[in-house]
Parts: C-alpha cells; structure tokens; sequence
C-alpha cells in the first residue's frame, strides 16, 4: 500500500546500516515489521498505530517512548527514527545510549535536566492514582536530594550517570532482547 | 473487590464506549462471517491483566532492586517490554500470516517450480474451477427443486441438507482436499455444542461435510447474507447482529432453544470470535460455556501449511482472493480430532471452563495458547489494563513507604544511621499512608527477620 511513499531504496538501505548496528537481514525484518504497523501507510507511524497493539497501548509510558523516538519532534515516527532508537536499546547498543535513553524518558522538555516536576510528572504515569501526589512528591524528593550534587534542585545528566551509571545489570536492564 | 463488583457495569461502558468511533464498527460488519460475538466482560478482563502482572512481575523481580529507595533505573522494565512488543508482539503474530522464505531460486528447484506452477495454475485450477461451478449450478438446481417441489417438511429438509453436505463435498474437492478425521464423531445429543479453533470461513465447509451442523454468526447484507437467509436456514443457523448488544442476549435464549431441541441440527460454535492464522489460539468468548447444561464437544481444526496457508486474513484478502490461494495449490492438508466431550466442572467459573477447552484444542492441535481477545483487532484494549500495569508498579512503592515507615518505628530509637532521609518524612508519611495494619505487620515481622540474619 504505502510503497509508493514508503518503499525502502538501497540508498536508503545503505545509509541506515552504517548509521545504526543493524544488518541488513535485521534492517529488512524491521522494515517489514515497520510497514505492518502503518496500517495507513503513510510511510510514519503515529501514535494511534502505536496504540493499535494492545501490548503496547498498554503501557503507562508510551507516550514518553514515542517522544523519544521522534527526533525531529513532528509527531510522526520515520523509519530512520524507528531503527536508530530500536538500534540504542538492541544489545548491540552501547550503554552509554541505552543510559541517555533512559536520561530523555524522564527529561520532557530536553534542557539536559530532570527537574523536580518532570521526575513527578513520569512517576505519576507510572503509578497513575495508586499513590496519592504527597506519596509521590516524597519520593520524587528523595531521589532528587540524593542525586543532586551541585545542589540546584535538579539532576543533570552527569548527577544522573553517577547514581545509576555503575549500577550492576543496567545494561541488560535497558536492552531488548528479540528472537526470531 | 472493587473491580469485580463494578465490573459488569464498567465492561459494558467500556463496551460501547470503544465502539462508538464509526470506522471501527464499520469494520466489523464485513469480517468473519461465522464468528459468534458476545460481550466482553469483566472476568474475560480480569484474564489479560492476569497476563501482564506475571509478565511484569517476573520482570520486576528479575531485576531486584538492592536498595529499598526508588532508583531512576526502575522504570526500564516499562521500557525495554515496551519497546519489546514494537518489534514483535504476540498479539499481531496471531494475525498474520508466516512468511515464506523462497525457495526455489536453485537451478535444480526453479524448473521444477516453474513446471509445478503451471500445472498447478495452468491445468488444476481451470479443472477445479470448472468442478466448482458445475457442483455450484447442479446445487443450485437440486437445492430450489427441493425447497419448491418437495411439499413434505421433514422430507425437504433432507433433502435440502443433503444438497448442503454435497455442496461441502464440492467445495473441499475443489481445493483437493485431503482432511483427515480423528476419533469418534460423536452422535447427536441433547445440549450439545461443538466448538472449535477458528482458521478461514473454510472451517465451517470442512465440518459440515462430516454431518449437518448449525452455527452461530454475523448477519451479513448482500450476497453472504442471501446464502444465510435462504440456503443455510435449513440448519438453523442462529444469525444476529454484533453491533446489537440486545440481539447477543436473544442469541443466547436461541440457543439455549436449539441445543435442547434434539431434532435440530447440532450447533457449531468459534469461540474465538475471529479468523486466527492457526498458529495461535486467542481468547475463547465465554458465551458459549455459560449457558446451562451445556455438554461441549471440543474439535480441533489444524492445516497444515505445506502447500497454502489456509488462514484467512480478512483485512488483507478478499474472500475471492481467499479462494483463488485454495484453489491454486497442491492440496488443502488438514487435520480434525473430536475431542473428548466435557462439561463445566463443579466451582468452575464460565471462563475457566472456556479456557481449559482451549487449553485442550490447542493441546490438540499443536498451537499455541494465547491468553489475547481477538476482538481487541477491532477494539482498543480498556485503560483499566494499564491501570492494573500501574498497580503492580505502584504497589512496590506503597510497600517501600511502609517498609520504610516500619523500619523508623522498629529501629529508630537503635541506630538512625542509614535511614536520615527516611526520618524526615515518615511524620508526614503516618498522615498519608493509611495502608492495612496486617499489611504492615507482614513487612516488619519480615524485617526483623532480616535484621536479626
């Protein structure tokens, strides 16, 4: 359907697989897999297509993915956006990108801080109305106080990678693990 | 508690709720002729989000978290299982069709598959479209000669299945099929049902030429619908309208009727609701396990994909198209196993029942058992699931206050050394944190037995 629009040239092949750690057979599999949730074939997946797999719609932080995987932050996923965020968490990915990932989830509006208000507003996603906002200013606080070294009230990505950086596993904790 | 009292009611809110865009129930109309629709309710609910705690529980635990305090890292598990599902879920592997890997690019391969093409294209498929049309026609005739001259009710009908069965006969020659049959074709009996995985509308082709059988399904408009009002009527089939939620509960009464009527055809139900590629075993819909007395005979339908996939993927193919893949194979290979019959069993919910049956055909069958309702192809899946998702999540925390809380209370006057962050709000914390009294007890007996180690 959207071959017209869509159709993935070698050019296009080409550029992905020196820009992301995928191989060609991967590239094709995932193009495959991209083409089958543009139901509308646009070439771009939006967030209703996201949300057309129940697994998916399921999560709490879908909206946040979804913003991070549009880089150029038009609301519409390419497919060059598609693989290199699928590239950052595939086990090929290099931590420090896995950890930058996890950094954007909860950086919203992407000044290079976790604010005190953005760690509440990604908690409370995850908790939705199982905590009241007291329980979970407490903790935002918390977490705030202990990571913020510089004492500015926010966590910047440096403070960030000191309190989780050496954590053990946190690679595998931000790796995807897909058969075939 | 709360969910299951207010299920019913928040089921059927959700029900109409997700139906009222138009394209999707635009949608449904034309999908899956022989499925039986009936609502979604709160315990068909209850097991998805059975589903996503063990997955997010084995996850959550899998990565334990030393530290009592909240850690940035714990939300990957939302992430990697999200990201996870956008290049593989196992909801839309249920639905499509597996892929082919070619094959005959080899000098050796290529002209034999040339050679088979042709005959396949060339010589089987005008044959057997020649034989489909004329076992058409010859229907046509002995069908109408019987419902017009034979004045005779009991005989007509008869004759009129007969035609019915001969037509099946033509249909299955007409993609050579081979379908073998195993065990015992149970003989009709009061409350019986027969229910079975659901592939392609072929499923129902394949059955009725073993015996007459009734079905359950979408009203259609059109040509399908005529073949529903003038032809399959004489089996009683029980047609209604999905979208028609009053209609769902008069289905019910008929069938109720039907299967308690002995001289009625039995009744053949797909639980499933929809065409799955038969790889997968979704959700069955329950509607057929609650009614009362109810004696289901279990059949497990599987084709075997050697030379043509016999799943019926309805949004991408027509049904024509459908056809035209059947009719240019090789050969239809399937198999059909009558199963045990089995009743509900004493304290046994509706939805158990239904799913120990599905456990059974998909045992049978060799597929995979899959806990997804396959309406959700049609309907988003209710916010309460990822409301339950935000429980579990949020329950680790709930559990973390208190255990904090607890441990202050137990160990504050000993050493307050670890636990100077805690101390500052545990003040406030006693206001908020109204949790169980027994909840607690558990924690800080738990603690102190790791204190004491």
């Amino acid at each position: 359907m959207g071959n017209t629009h869509s159709g993935m040239t070698k050019e296009q092949l080409e550029q992905l697989k020196d820009g992301s750690s995928f191989s060609e057979a991967e590239l094709r599999r995932l193009y495959r897999r991209f083409q089958m949730l543009d139901k509308d074939g646009s070439g771009t997946l939006t967030t209703d297509e996201f949300l057309s797999i129940p697994d998916l719609a399921l999560n709490p932080l879908l909206e946040r993915v979804i913003q991070i995987f549009d880089t150029n932050k038009d609301n519409e996923i390419e497919f060059s956006e598609f693989v290199t965020t699928l590239a950052t968490l595939s086990h090929k990915g290099t931590k420090e990108d896995k950890l930058k990932f996890l950094f954007e989830i909860y950086d919203i509006d992407c000044d290079g801080f976790i604010s005190n208000g953005e760690l509440f507003q990604v908690l409370k996603m995850m908790v939705g109305n199982n905590l009241n906002d007291v329980q979970l200013q407490q903790i935002v606080d918390k977490t705030i106080i202990e990571g913020d070294l510089d004492k500015d009230g926010k966590i910047s990505y440096d403070e960030f990678l000191n309190m989780i950086g050496n954590q053990e596993g946190i690679e595998e904790k931000l790796s995807v693990n897909w058969s075939e | 508690m709360n969910r299951s009292s207010g299920g019913s009611g928040g089921g059927n809110g959700n029900n109409s709720g997700s139906k009222s865009p138009s394209p999707g129930s635009m949608e449904i109309s034309q999908e899956d002729t022989w499925s039986l629709f009936l609502p979604t309710n709160s315990s068909e609910i209850d097991e998805i989000s059975k589903l996503i705690e063990e997955k997010l529980l084995k996850k959550l635990n899998k990565q334990v978290n030393p530290s009592k305090k909240f850690n940035l890292s714990d939300v990957s598990p939302f992430l990697s299982d999200g990201v996870e599902v956008l290049v593989d879920d196992e909801f839309t592997k249920c639905f499509t069709s597996p892929e082919i890997g070619a094959w005959n690019w080899n000098i050796y391969l290529y002209p034999a598959w040339l050679l088979g093409a042709f005959i396949r294209y060339g010589i089987l498929f005008p044959l057997r479209l020649t034989c489909l049309i004329f076992g058409c026609l010859a229907f046509a005739v002995a069908f109408t000669m019987s419902s017009t001259l034979v004045k005779n009710e009991a005989k007509k009908k008869t004759y009129q299945r007969k035609c019915i069965s001969f037509l099946c006969i033509v249909f299955i020659m007409s993609w050579s099929g081979v379908i073998k049959y195993h065990g015992v074709r149970p003989r009709r009996k009061k409350n019986q049902i027969f229910v079975a995985n659901h592939t392609t509308v072929m499923d129902f082709v394949v059955l009725q030429s073993q015996f007459n059988h009734a079905s359950v399904g979408q009203k259609h408009k059109g040509i399908i619908g005529f073949i529903q009002d003038k032809i399959l009527n004489c089996v009683g089939c029980l047609w209604f309208d999905r979208a028609e939620s009053k209609d769902r509960l008069l289905v019910a009464q008929q069938i109720s009727k039907h299967i308690a009527d002995e001289s009625k055809d039995p009744l053949l139900i797909f639980p499933e609701g929809v065409c799955v590629n038969n790889q997968y075993c979704v959700m069955f819909k329950k509607g057929a396990f609650e009614l009362p007395n109810a004696i289901i005979y279990p059949v497990a339908i599987k084709y075997n994909t050697l030379f043509v996939d016999a799943f019926w993927n309805s949004k991408k193919q027509s049904f024509i198209r459908h056809m035209f893949n059947l009719m240019t194979s090789w050969a239809l290979v399937c198999d059909v196993w009558y199963l045990e019959p089995t009743t509900i069993r004493e304290g046994e919910t509706p939805t158990q029942f239904a799913n120990r049956v599905k456990a059974m055909i998909a045992r049978k069958a060799g597929i995979i058992n899959v806990p997804w309702d396959g309406y959700l192809k049609y309907f988003r899946p209710s916010s309460r699931f990822s409301e339950h998702k935000q429980k579990i999540f949020a329950s680790r925390f709930k559990r973390k206050i208190e255990e904090s809380n607890s441990v202050h209370d137990d160990l504050s006057l000993s050493h307050s050394n670890s636990i100077d962050d805690i101390s500052q709000e545990t003040e406030n914390d006693k206001n908020s944190v109204n949790t169980t009294p027994i909840d607690t007890n558990n924690i800080k007996q738990r603690k102190s037995t790791t204190a004491t180690d």
